[in-house]
């Protein structure tokens, strides 16, 4: 497999690294843990978000760096996480992980799913 | 007339006994008795070749919740063993497909019942939603499907099916058994390999197609590509069992929920009887229409002959709320029966 490689087919944003990297802080895990972003099927529209810590990448999966946070990809999911931006917001409507995902041409009224 | 699927014929009725191999899709007209046959399916039991039927197995770690979150059945609650309703419905909540679902009791895998010309569509939606799902299906092509129906299907399955569960599996004769309750609450779904289905044939009481459309007319549940088809939402087509109502989020769960919340269906499955004339002919989708002409709905099928024979077809809800009026379509006259929707599961 090749080496962790830094990449544009997702952006992870500088609030949503910090956020991440406080996760794997206060859940005592290992500095080196890996973000998986990546989609699943389901949902009133057809395809869900994924976010979970790993800690070693899979057969296949592709590692991008971005501000200090290592993130995963399965094949199939960058297909469609492609120029997606991963945010973090904190606010009065309540504080969480955004996908900005340029390839969903719908969502449910939830946000939790989205279609392609 | 219901048609059969377009992709599978009507057997001669000269050798109505020899099977298909898959692939074919030959289904017998009768076994030479049709009013027999059709008062086995009324009064008693008899076994019908389903030959448009197909058989999906599921395994990986992941199958219940991949299917959970696709179909509109509850999958991750269905016990080992036990079989279940289903739809496959677009993110609208139109019917793709209508199946039934069941899991194994020994071993963590599940069966999916469907007709074999919604097998492309279906295949098509799980594979597009598999990303990092530890789930694998394969096709069963080994086997052919007999429906055993009746008041009196539950006795004869006892008979032929040892086990306690929905779904049975015969490794030594090769065969597959999927309870089925979609009208009498007995019925089962029998696949087996074409020769052990073609001696059990012999040695049981049958029925064919022609039998078994008559049945199917004045049972009410819709059959897709038949009466219901992508263009209907789920509960239109009367399959409100296939839905849970209570599991969380599924492809088109938005629209169905509120759909049975808040809001209303426009149109709606519901039976008819129809008298029709000698020599009236009635063919397409007749409209219905009230007696000042008004247009309020249209008939997808209805059995053949004249008299007064079943009929299925869809009518607004503004004039869904006397059973029993009667309605006119042309020459022939129309008694609504009522919705044709079955017991829901909520």
């Amino acid at each position: 497999m090749d080496a962790t490689t830094h990449d544009t087919r997702i952006r992870i944003t500088a609030a949503a690294a910090e956020a991440v990297r406080q996760s794997i802080q206060d859940e005592k895990m290992a500095p080196d843990t890996y973000l998986r972003v990546g989609v699943k099927g389901g949902g009133c529209s057809g395809l869900s978000y994924v976010l979970s810590f790993e800690p070693e990448r899979q057969e296949g999966d592709v590692v991008i760096e971005q501000n200090g946070v290592r993130l995963l990809l399965d094949a199939k999911s960058e297909g469609v996480l492609r120029g997606t931006e991963l945010d973090y917001t904190s606010g009065l409507n309540g504080k969480g992980f955004v996908f900005n995902n340029p390839n969903a041409s719908g969502t449910c009224g939830c946000g939790q799913s989205f279609s392609v | 007339m219901t048609p059969l699927p377009p992709w599978c014929r009507l057997g001669d009725r000269s050798t109505p006994r020899a099977l298909p191999a898959f692939g074919d899709c030959v289904a017998p007209a009768d076994f030479g008795q049709p009013e027999l046959e059709y008062e086995r399916l009324v009064s008693a039991a008899a076994l019908v070749p389903a030959p448009w039927e197909a058989l999906l197995r599921f395994e990986g770690r992941d199958w219940r919740s991949f299917l959970h979150s696709l179909l509109t059945q509850d999958v991750n609650g269905l016990p080992r063993g036990a079989s279940a309703p289903a739809a496959l419905a677009d993110r609208k909540g139109h019917l793709l497909a209508d199946l039934w679902l069941a899991a194994e009791a020994d071993a963590d895998a599940g069966w999916m019942r469907l007709r074999r010309d919604r097998l492309g569509p279906v295949l098509d939606v799980l594979e597009r939603h598999r990303f990092s799902e530890q789930v694998r299906w394969s096709v069963d092509e080994t086997r052919v499907c007999l429906l055993l129906l009746g008041p009196r299907a539950r006795d004869l399955r006892a008979e032929l099916i040892s086990g306690p569960h929905d779904l049975e599996l015969d490794p030594d004769r090769g065969s597959l058994s999927m309870a089925i309750r979609e009208t009498t609450g007995g019925e089962a779904a029998l696949f087996l390999p074409p020769p052990a289905a073609a001696e059990l044939l012999r040695a049981q009481p049958s029925a064919g197609f022609l039998a078994l459309e008559r049945r199917h007319l004045e049972s009410g549940v819709a059959w897709y590509g038949v009466e219901a088809d992508s263009a209907r939402l789920v509960p239109e087509a009367g399959l409100t069992d296939r839905i849970s109502y209570r599991k969380g989020c599924y492809l088109g769960q938005e629209t169905l929920a509120r759909l049975h919340y808040l809001g209303q269906l426009n149109w709606a499955l519901s039976r008819f009887r129809i008298s029709v004339p000698e020599g009236a002919g009635l063919s397409g989708k007749p409209d219905l229409s009230r007696p000042d002409g008004e247009r309020i709905g249209w008939l997808e099928a209805w059995a053949p002959g004249s008299g007064e024979v079943a009929a299925l077809g869809y009518l607004h809800r503004r004039f869904r709320e006397a059973p029993g009026q009667i309605l006119a379509i042309g020459a022939a006259e129309v008694r609504w029966l009522g919705e044709a929707v079955p017991p829901s599961q909520e």
